[in-house]
C-alpha cells in the first residue's frame, strides 16, 4: 500500500491492477510501509501412467545437492540444465497399492479392486474407491468401475484458488472419455472430470488478450470469476488488520461489497498474443501420421509440447493457478518407433496378461518412453523459466511436478514413487536438492534405484511376473506418505484450512496439515471404514522440503 | 470393431451386440480363450467412436466365468478364469442412453487379465435353464450349483439370450440373498426380457 497525496489508499493486485480503497480517516495519520504486490503462484502437475524403469530414472543419490552430473546418466538427462531449480523428494509412497494379498482389512497394502482402478482413483484423492473388492482375482464388474469417495487434489486446490473453481485439466492425447481404470481427476466423490483438449483450453484463454495489446482487465474481468477484492487481497488483508475506527470499518466493508458487485478480475499485464505465439500455444495441433502425442506441430514442438505451452501460457496469464496435464493410458507411441501398447509394455509382455515370457526390447522401449516424458517435462520447465516475473521467472513462482501412476509398472508398487519437481513455489520449497524423506528405512541409494531391471534384461530371468512384484523396490523402503507432500504444495499456494487442518475455502486456519482419508496404504484395505483408526497419522507437510 | 495389436491377448472376440436398452445403451460380447492357459480376473473395456472419430462413450465389465483356479504359490488364493477353449460372455449395460447407434463409427476394445500359475479348483455351473413366458416378456429359471469348496456369500446369475450363431442379444439377471454352501444349489428366476433367443447361456456373476 502507499499513501497518496489525495489521501486515498491504493491496493495493488497480482497483475498490476491498482484499486483505490475508500478514504479511511482514522488511518490518515498513520504511515504505511510500501508493499509490493504478491507474486502469483501456480501448480502444474504432469502425470504419466505405468511407472518407469527405476534403475535408470532415479539418480544414485538420496540426499544432498542435485547436480547436472547426477541427472545426466539417467532417463532425466534432459532436465540436467535445470538442476538448480529442481527438487527431487525421495522415498515417497502413494496410497492404495494393489497386491495379490489384498483380501480385506488387515491384509495386504490396499483394496482388492482392479489394480489400475484403485491406484488411479486414489493417487490424487488419497481416498479409497467404492464399491470395495476384497478379491484381487475376481471377475465382478464393480471392482473395475470403482471410484474414489472424495475429490482429487486438483479440484480441492481449484476450489480455493481458481477463478472458475475448477482446474485446467488437459489430456495430451485428446482422450476425452476415461474409465475409472485411468481417470485421475475427480470433481467430487465418484464424479470423473472431463479433460479439455488443446483447442478448448486455448480458446478459454483467448478472451484474455487481443492482438498485441495487454489485456483489458475490465473486459476480461466481466467474463471470468474472481472478485476485485480477491486480486488485491494481499494489500487488503494488511489494510484490514490495521486498527481503525468502526466508521472506517463499516465504510471499508461497504466498499468491498460494491467493488465485488461491479466485476471480476484479471491476468498479468504480460499476458498477450505475443506471449502465446512465443510459447507456441497458438499453434494448431499436428495432424497426419504418427501418434497423437508425438505428432509434430513444427520443427521444435510436438503435440505434447503444445499442451505444455498452453499450460505455461495459462500460468503466465494467471488464468488458472491449478493445471493438470495427463498423458494417455493404453497408448502406442509409434512416433517413438514403439509399436507395442504402453500398458502391455510396462509388463514387458506382448499382451495384458501380467505374467509370461518377456518381449524382447520391452525394457529398452520403456526407457525410451521415460526419456521422452523427461524431455517433455524439461520443455515445460524451459517455457516457464523463459518468462520473467518479479525478481525471477514464472518457474520460480510455480510448483511444477511430474508424477507417475506407480513406481515400477510391472510390480504396480507405489513405494519409492518417481517424483521430480521444478520451481520453488515462490520461495516455499528448497531447490537444487534431493531430499530423503524416508531416511528411517535405512535404504541405501542402490536399494532405492529399485529392481526394474531384475527381469527381462540380458542376464536376468526372461519371464515377467507382476504378481511377485519382483521388479518393484523392496516394500520396506520409500514409504513416506504422499499426503504430506500434497500438504506442502497446498501451503506453498497459500491455501486455507478448517479447524482440523483439512483444506477449506475461507477456513480459519492459514495452514493445511491434513489431506485425504489416510496416510497409510494399509488403512485402505477393505475400503472406507473397514480398518479401525484409519486417519492421517502423521499430519503436516515435510519440513525437510521447505526452504 | 478395432483393437490395437495385443490388446486382448488370448481372448478373442467372437460376437458383439450393441443395442438400445430400456434405460441405457447396452453391449453384449462373447470372448473365447484361444490360448493354452487360463485368463484370470478378466475384464473387457470399450471406447465408442462416432463417424467423426470423436470418442462418445466408454464402458467396462468383468468377463463372466464359470471356472475357478487356485494359485500354486501356497496362498490358497482362488482366481476366476476363462479356461483354455472356454467361451465367456459379458454385458456392459451403462453406456449413455443418448448414444445413437446409427452414428457409431467404430468400437475400440481392450482386455485385461492375469496369466497365473494355477491349478483347477472347481466351477460354478448353471443347470436346467428354462424360459418361462410371463406378462412382461420371458423370465428364465434354473439352478446355480456351487462346485467349489468354499461358500458363495451372495449367489447371482446372468442368463444371456443367444441367436442361432451364438451372438448374445440380451441378458436377464437374478440375485439371491442367502449364502450358498459348497456342493449345494440355488434355484433362481430372473427378471423378464423381451427375447428368449434361440438358446441361452448362463453364468454366475459373483464369485466366492
Amino acid at each position: 500500500m502507499t499513501m497518496q497525496f489525495n489521501r486515498r489508499i491504493l491496493l495493488r493486485g497480482l497483475g498490476g491492477a491498482v484499486v483505490a480503497a475508500p478514504f479511511l480517516s482514522s488511518l490518515w495519520e498513520r504511515s504505511a510501509r510500501a508493499q509490493t504486490a504478491a507474486v502469483p503462484k501456480r501448480t502444474i502437475v504432469m502425470f504419466t501412467h505405468y511407472g518407469c524403469i527405476t534403475n535408470k530414472w532415479f539418480p544414485n543419490k538420496l540426499d544432498g545437492e542435485l547436480t547436472a552430473a547426477d541427472l545426466t546418466p539417467t532417463s532425466l538427462a534432459a532436465l540436467a540444465p535445470f538442476a538448480k531449480k529442481l527438487l527431487m523428494p525421495r522415498g515417497i509412497r502413494t496410497m492404495n497399492e494393489w497386491t495379490a494379498n489384498n483380501t480385506g482389512a488387515g491384509k495386504g497394502r490396499g483394496q482388492g479392486n482392479d489394480s489400475h482402478t484403485q491406484i488411479a482413483g486414489s493417487i490424487f484423492t488419497c481416498q479409497p474407491v467404492t464399491p470395495n473388492s476384497n478379491d484381487p482375482f475376481s471377475f465382478e464388474d464393480p471392482k473395475f468401475k470403482a471410484m474414489p469417495v472424495g475429490p482429487s487434489l486438483d479440484h480441492v486446490m481449484a476450489k480455493q484458488l481458481s477463478p472458475q473453481g475448477t482446474p485446467l485439466f488437459m489430456n495430451v492425447a485428446g482422450q476425452s472419455k476415461e474409465l475409472a481404470q485411468s481417470a485421475i481427476s475427480y470433481s467430487a466423490a465418484e464424479t470423473i472430470f472431463t479433460a479439455l483438449n488443446a483447442t478448448q483450453a486455448y480458446s478459454n484463454l483467448t478472451g484474455l488478450f487481443k492482438s498485441d495489446m495487454p489485456m483489458n482487465a475490465d473486459t476480461w474481468a466481466v467474463s471470468k470469476g474472481k472478485a476485485i477484492t480477491d486480486i488485491v487481497k494481499g494489500d487488503l488483508s494488511r489494510l484490514m488488520s490495521k486498527d481503525m475506527s468502526k466508521a472506517d470499518k463499516d465504510k471499508l466493508a461497504a466498499w468491498m461489497e460494491l467493488a465485488n458487485s461491479v466485476g471480476k478480475v484479471v491476468a498479468s499485464a504480460a499476458c498477450n498474443q505475443q506471449l502465446a505465439m512465443t510459447l507456441g500455444a497458438s499453434n494448431k495441433l499436428g495432424s497426419g501420421s504418427g501418434d497423437a502425442v508425438t505428432r509434430k506441430v513444427n520443427d521444435s514442438m510436438d503435440n505434447a509440447d503444445l499442451y505444455s505451452a498452453i499450460a505455461a501460457l495459462t500460468a503466465a496469464c494467471n488464468a488458472n493457478p491449478v493445471i493438470f496435464l495427463k498423458y494417455p493410458n493404453n497408448f502406442t507411441y509409434t512416433g517413438l518407433g514403439i509399436n507395442a501398447e504402453s500398458h502391455n509394455q510396462s509388463h514387458r509382455l506382448a499382451d495384458p496378461s501380467m505374467q509370461g515370457p518377456c518381449v524382447a526390447g520391452a525394457v529398452e522401449n520403456l526407457i525410451k518412453i521415460d526419456t521422452y516424458y523427461a524431455q517433455k517435462f524439461a520443455n515445460l520447465v524451459k517455457m516457464l523459466d523463459s518468462m520473467t516475473e518479479g525478481d525471477g521467472t514464472v518457474l520460480d513462482n510455480t510448483v511444477a511436478v511430474w508424477m507417475n501412476e506407480m513406481s515400477d509398472g510391472n510390480a504396480h508398487n507405489l513405494n519409492n514413487s518417481p517424483i521430480i519437481q521444478a520451481g520453488g513455489g515462490g520461495g516455499y520449497f528448497k531447490t537444487g536438492r534431493v531430499v530423503n524423506l524416508d531416511a528411517a528405512s535405512g535404504a541405501t541409494p542402490e536399494q532405492m534405484l529399485g529392481r526394474s531391471m531384475s527381469q527381462c534384461v540380458e542376464g536376468t530371468p526372461q519371464t515377467s511376473n507382476g504378481v511377485s512384484q519382483g521388479t518393484g523396490t523392496e516394500s520396506k523402503f520409500g514409504n513416506a506418505p504422499v499426503n504430506k507432500y500434497f500438504v506442502n504444495i497446498m501451503n506453498a499456494m497459500g491455501m486455507k484450512a478448517d479447524a482440523q487442518g483439512y483444506p477449506a475455502k475461507d477456513g480459519p486456519s492459514s495452514e493445511v496439515t491434513h489431506y485425504g482419508y489416510s496416510d497409510k496404504t494399509e488403512d485402505f484395505a477393505g475400503g472406507k471404514g473397514a480398518v479401525a483408526g484409519a486417519t492421517i497419522h502423521n499430519p503436516g507437510g515435510f519440513t525437510e522440503l521447505k526452504a | 470393431m478395432t483393437t490395437p495389436a495385443g490388446a486382448c491377448g488370448v481372448l478373442s472376440l467372437s460376437a458383439l451386440t450393441l443395442h438400445q436398452g430400456q434405460t441405457n445403451t447396452e453391449l453384449y460380447a462373447a470372448l473365447k480363450n484361444i490360448g493354452g492357459t487360463p485368463a484370470c480376473s478378466p475384464a473387457f473395456s470399450v471406447t465408442v467412436f462416432d463417424k467423426a472419430e470423436n470418442a462418445v462413450a466408454t464402458g467396462i465389465a468383468g468377463v463372466l466365468v464359470r471356472r475357478f483356479y487356485r494359485l500354486v504359490d501356497g496362498s490358497n488364493t482362488l482366481a476366476a478364469c476363462v479356461g483354455p477353449g472356454d467361451v465367456s460372455l459379458l454385458s456392459i449395460r451403462d453406456l449413455p442412453a443418448e448414444l445413437v447407434i446409427d452414428d457409431v463409427g467404430r468400437l475400440e476394445y481392450r482386455c485385461t487379465f492375469w496369466a497365473l500359475d494355477v491349478v483347477p479348483a472347481g466351477s460354478l455351473s448353471v443347470a436346467d435353464v428354462r424360459s418361462v413366458p410371463s406378462e412382461s416378456g420371458v423370465t428364465f429359471t434354473g439352478s446355480l450349483v456351487n462346485g467349489l469348496d468354499v461358500a458363495l456369500d451372495t449367489p447371482s446369475v446372468a442368463v444371456f439370450s443367444l441367436n442361432r450363431v451364438g451372438r448374445p442379444l440380451s441378458v436377464a439377471l437374478a440375485a439371491g440373498d442367502a449364502q450358498l454352501p459348497p456342493g449345494k444349489s440355488w434355484d433362481f428366476e430372473t427378471n423378464p426380457v423381451n427375447d428368449a433367443g434361440v438358446e441361452q447361456a448362463a453364468y454366475p456373476t459373483s464369485g466366492p
